[in-house]
């Protein structure tokens, strides 16, 4: 099968530059794939394969990794991907209603996209925010004790336009007791 | 990926120290390096295993193999990845390791269906038999098993059953590590783990067979074989692969007189234990519809069927007509040695005619013989491997496995031309004079070549270098260097430098041959200018004349003269040839099918295909293997060499070579490449090795290597029941715990009704024909057969042919050629 040109000729040369700066190159493989991922959205299976050829190594050996790191979506994923915590933490601090209600309000199961192409639902392991539990985080950015209220007002300001919601390395402060 | 997994040291060959362990009371001394389950095999103590395959870098991915080791901080160790100490005091049967063993069996079962009524590997399957016998009984787990789509095809031949699966991962590094291309891999993780190719694509490797046979359960099953057999149905039969010269050994699975299918029978100086699609799955034209079954005539410009004597007749009195010199021969290289020595004797000792030739005989036969001292084996010690103008990866698929086995190990491999193995080689120049000239240029002192670790090619971010004088210093890393060439393009001045460079034996020049029997034919004098064993005609004369009563010692016309327009013969005996572009007046042609010559012909006679048959072969590398009858000749088919006997009767002279096992044993007296040898050298052991000139040349007698026994591995427990026999003792053994085994070839009484009601045919060697009487014993002290347990074999399904009883005592080699018939 020829290999569908996907990545752009800028992404493959950052992906060489990557592999020249490890002793071994095929240590830069998983970061590749991370560029692949902020660059498409997803790692697509041509994709897998392309870099697989820049790589020189097998192309399963690529799916292998893709399919073992779920930080890697091997489907299209929303605008949104809000990855909720199931880890122990969080799951004694109630994540199964904040995927209840989640599911509910985007009418969509986990591990799937809402409709719009806007916001996608996935589960993920310990995200090391166990002070704010039950947590998720919004694409790379982290939003912590997700009660309902606090749900609602995520969806609706992301809805409404915020992009930039939540602010990315600012964690939530609970209110100070006064 | 290749290089991220542990790769098991290779020992060099050096002096290694000795260990010695405790493993269930018992000592045991073994080599330092040697894991803990292949010392308890040494013992004869079973650990089951999974993962663990002699011929692949240990895992431990499945922990079937847990053993409960004296004075460790973590006592339950998998003895496949657990290497032997001084002192270790390991055992397998204890309370702990029992316990150990138990639960992960139970573990494994948690999502392995039960579904081994419907299964293919049932009867052979690890995961049932380690079960019954290391299995706790029962399980804990209630919960739903995980689904998957039953039986998937991802490649021609492989069949996938993700829900059987038990993660060994023989078949992910099978495709890693010993193809070394694109295969299969784990996708997923953990409970969602499973097999698969790259998404989208078949799994397409000429070597994907070798993936079902070392899957320990039934995930991955073969297309050809699925739903045809039960294993304890079949009956195993050592033989020999004649899809080409590498002579890879496999095991012929027979079941009601039809080829189930073939399997490899592990030999580590040919093939290693791997077997390519081509010779695995090229066992259908064995029973193929258009094969011949009746001799035919030509009778007013038709060819008629005619009975044996009528034909043979015919084909006497037209060879008869001709003067000796207008009388040929040509062989095609699927002819035995046997049949090729009866060939030779037919032509040079009774018509007196020195037209014969094989296919290939001459080629690379002008001039000075070459010294052929490579084995197939000394590619895994060589240091550089240079594949000259050849492809092993399509014409010798086995060697091809060989030479990447070479590349694992320390050799680099060096390409001259575009092959399969380009792709993997440290080197590409553009041709053997530049190489040779590089060498020869070298500063006499450098005799180190680059050193390893550095990427290979094969490997992210190795590559292929053109470096011209970095290939020539690799090859003065040492003298252990293998050139592989083809006979088909002769390589001026190899010889030259392999002199140069010092190569022995068993490194040197490795020629790949067309045809699976290229190299036994020229040696039993299917050759127009030479004797048998490569001796000149004029001195071999008196032998050959003392012993065959008269030996044709002239020089005849060769292959290219007597197939081509021009040919000058008036009467030729074709076998398993078809090419021929001038029809003679007269043609008697032998062969399987009706090929367009046989159309042609005025005589055509069946004859019997390689598993229909005692007979040897010899391949690239000069070892002699035997292929032992599994089947019945098809129809009235007989084999070459039975054929050229009674051509021989009707031309008037009666053989005294009248059995395969007499063939051989004059091979033995006359031929001096075949120095005494005899059927018994294979007694013990389905194939000998005699040797290639050691040092020397083709042409100079061998080392009289006759009697020296053949080491092989014990067969693993992976592959069954010893080939010679029969699968009773696995069958006993499932059915009946651990109760001590039948004695193979007989009829456990105990699964005597289990066995007859599958109307099976009592193991009998040589296969009994189609409704002969056969006779059931009941165990050791049987008094004797009575009319109680007296049973038809029945051939062909459920049908019972009346046929009178056949006593089959003799061994198959010292079956006599049987009085023809008339119909």
């Amino acid at each position: 099968m020829p290999t569908q040109e996907l990545l752009s000729p800028k992404l493959q040369e950052r992906i060489k530059e990557l592999m020249a700066s490890y002793p071994k190159p095929q240590s830069a493989i998983l970061m590749a794939l991370h560029l692949i991922q902020e660059e498409l959205g997803w790692v697509p299976e041509p994709a897998q394969a392309q870099v697989a050829e820049l790589f020189g190594m097998p192309p399963q050996d690529v799916t292998t990794l893709v399919s073992f790191y779920y930080m890697y979506h091997r489907k299209p994923v929303g605008r949104y991907v809000l990855k909720v915590c199931k880890s122990i933490s969080c799951y004694l601090c109630g994540s199964q209603n904040v995927i209840d209600h989640l599911e509910k309000k985007l009418d969509i199961k986990m591990g799937e996209t809402t409709a719009d192409g806007q916001f996608s639902l996935v589960g993920s392991e310990c995200l090391a925010a166990c002070t704010g539990a039950p947590c998720l985080q919004v694409n790379d950015r982290f939003y912590e004790n997700c009660s309902q209220e606090r749900l609602d007002e995520l969806l609706s300001r992301l809805r409404g336009g915020d992009s930039h919601f939540p602010p990315a390395n600012v964690s939530w402060q609970p209110p100070k007791e006064s | 990926m290749l290089q991220s997994r542990p790769r098991r040291q290779e020992n060099g060959g050096g002096l290694m120290s000795d260990v010695t362990l405790t493993i269930d009371g018992q000592p045991v001394t073994v080599a330092k390096g040697t894991l803990i389950v292949e010392a308890a095999r040494k013992l004869g103590i079973e650990i089951p295993v999974y993962c663990y395959h002699p011929k692949l870098a240990p895992v431990g991915a499945c922990r079937v193999c847990v053993v409960d080791v004296e004075n460790q901080r973590r006592p339950i160790m998998p003895a496949c990845a657990t290497e032997v100490m001084e002192g270790m005091v390991v055992h397998t049967r204890n309370a702990a390791a029992t316990r150990a063993r138990e639960g992960v069996i139970e573990l494994l079962l948690i999502n392995h269906p039960l579904d081994c009524p419907v299964c293919d590997r049932a009867g052979e399957c690890d995961l049932q038999d380690f079960t019954l016998r290391y299995g706790h009984g029962q399980s804990r787990f209630t919960e739903t098993k995980r689904h998957f789509e039953k039986s998937k095809q991802i490649g021609k031949e492989v069949i996938l059953d993700r829900e059987r699966c038990i993660m060994c991962m023989r078949c992910v590094r099978f495709c890693d590590e010993v193809a070394m291309e694109e295969g299969l891999t784990i996708i997923e993780r953990g409970t969602k783990s499973e097999i698969g190719p790259f998404p989208g694509r078949s799994f397409d490797s000429q070597f994907s067979g070798n993936t079902v046979e070392i899957c320990p359960v039934g995930a991955l099953t073969s297309r050809s074989y699925r739903f045809k057999s039960r294993p304890w149905e079949l009956q195993n039969y050592a033989s020999v692969c004649n899809g080409c010269a590498t002579g890879c050994n496999l095991t012929v699975d027979v079941r009601y007189y039809e080829v189930a299918r073939f399997r490899s029978r592990c030999n580590d100086a040919i093939d290693d234990g791997w077997l390519c699609d081509r010779g695995r799955y090229g066992y259908k034209f064995i029973s193929s519809p258009e094969r011949l079954k009746k001799p035919l005539v030509r009778k007013d410009g038709q060819l008629v069927e005619a009975t044996w004597a009528e034909a043979l007749e015919v084909a006497a009195a037209g060879l008869k007509k001709f003067p000796a010199d207008k009388v040929g021969a040509v062989a095609g290289p699927r002819l035995s040695n046997e049949g090729g020595w009866l060939l030779t004797r037919l032509m040079r000792g009774l018509l007196g005619s020195p037209n014969l030739d094989h296919r290939r005989g001459l080629a690379f036969r002008e001039g000075e013989p070459l010294k052929l001292t490579a084995k197939i084996e000394g590619l895994d010690t060589a240091t550089a491997i240079v594949v000259v103008g050849c492809d092993p990866t399509r014409t010798n698929p086995g060697i091809d496995l060989r030479i990447k086995k070479g590349l694992r190990r320390q050799a680099e491999l060096i390409c001259i031309g575009e092959n399969g193995l380009s792709g993997y080689a440290d080197y590409r120049v553009g041709s053997l004079a530049e190489l040779s000239e590089a060498y020869a240029n070298l500063p006499e002192e450098e005799k180190k070549g680059l050193n390893y670790p550095r990427p290979r090619p094969w490997e992210a971010g190795g590559s292929t270098s053109t470096d011209l004088e970095k290939a020539a210093k690799v090859l003065k890393k040492s003298n252990r260097v293998v050139f592989v060439f083809s006979e088909d393009h002769p390589v001026e001045g190899l010889e030259a430098l392999a002199e140069q460079i010092g190569v022995e034996a068993p490194h040197g020049l490795l020629m790949l041959v067309a045809g699976a029997n290229s190299v036994g034919l020229r040696e039993m004098g299917v050759l127009p200018v030479f004797a048998p064993g490569w001796q000149k005609l004029a001195e071999a004369k008196e032998a050959y004349s003392t012993a065959w009563g008269a030996f044709a010692s002239g020089e005849g016309a060769d292959y290219a003269a007597m197939t081509g327009s021009s040919n000058p013969l008036q009467a030729m005996v074709l076998v398993a040839e078809d090419k021929l572009e001038k029809k003679p007046e007269f043609l008697v042609v032998l062969d399987l099918f009706s090929s367009a010559i046989a159309k042609q012909a005025d005589v055509v006679l069946p004859a019997s295909s390689f598993v229909e048959q005692v007979m040897t072969m010899t391949n690239l590398d000069g070892t002699v293997q035997l292929c032992r009858q599994a089947l019945p000749p098809l129809g009235e088919s007989l084999p070459d060499w039975q054929i050229l006997y009674r051509l021989a009767e009707k031309l008037g002279q009666k053989w005294d070579t009248d059995t395969a096992a007499k063939i051989f044993a004059q091979i033995g007296s006359l031929n001096p490449l075949y120095p005494a040898a005899s059927y018994n050298d294979f007694q013990t052991e389905a194939a000998v090795h005699w040797s290639y000139p050691q040092q020397g040349k083709i042409g100079t007698p061998r080392a009289d290597l006759s009697g020296i026994p053949v080491h092989r591995p014990d067969a693993a427990p992976w592959m069954g029941a010893p080939d010679t026999g029969s699968k009773v003792e696995r069958v006993s053994r499932l059915l009946a715990g651990d109760q001590p085994p039948a004695v193979p070839g007989q009829l456990d009484p105990r699964q005597m009704a289990t066995r007859l009601s599958l109307v099976l045919p009592v193991v009998q060697d040589p296969p009994p024909v189609p409704g002969s009487r056969i006779t059931a014993s009941a165990g050791p002290q049987a008094p004797g057969p009575s009319p109680a347990n007296r049973y038809h074999a029945i051939g062909g399904g459920a049908r019972e042919l009346p046929l009178p009883a056949v006593q089959i005592k003799q061994t198959e080699a010292e079956q006599p050629v049987q009085e023809v018939t008339e119909a």
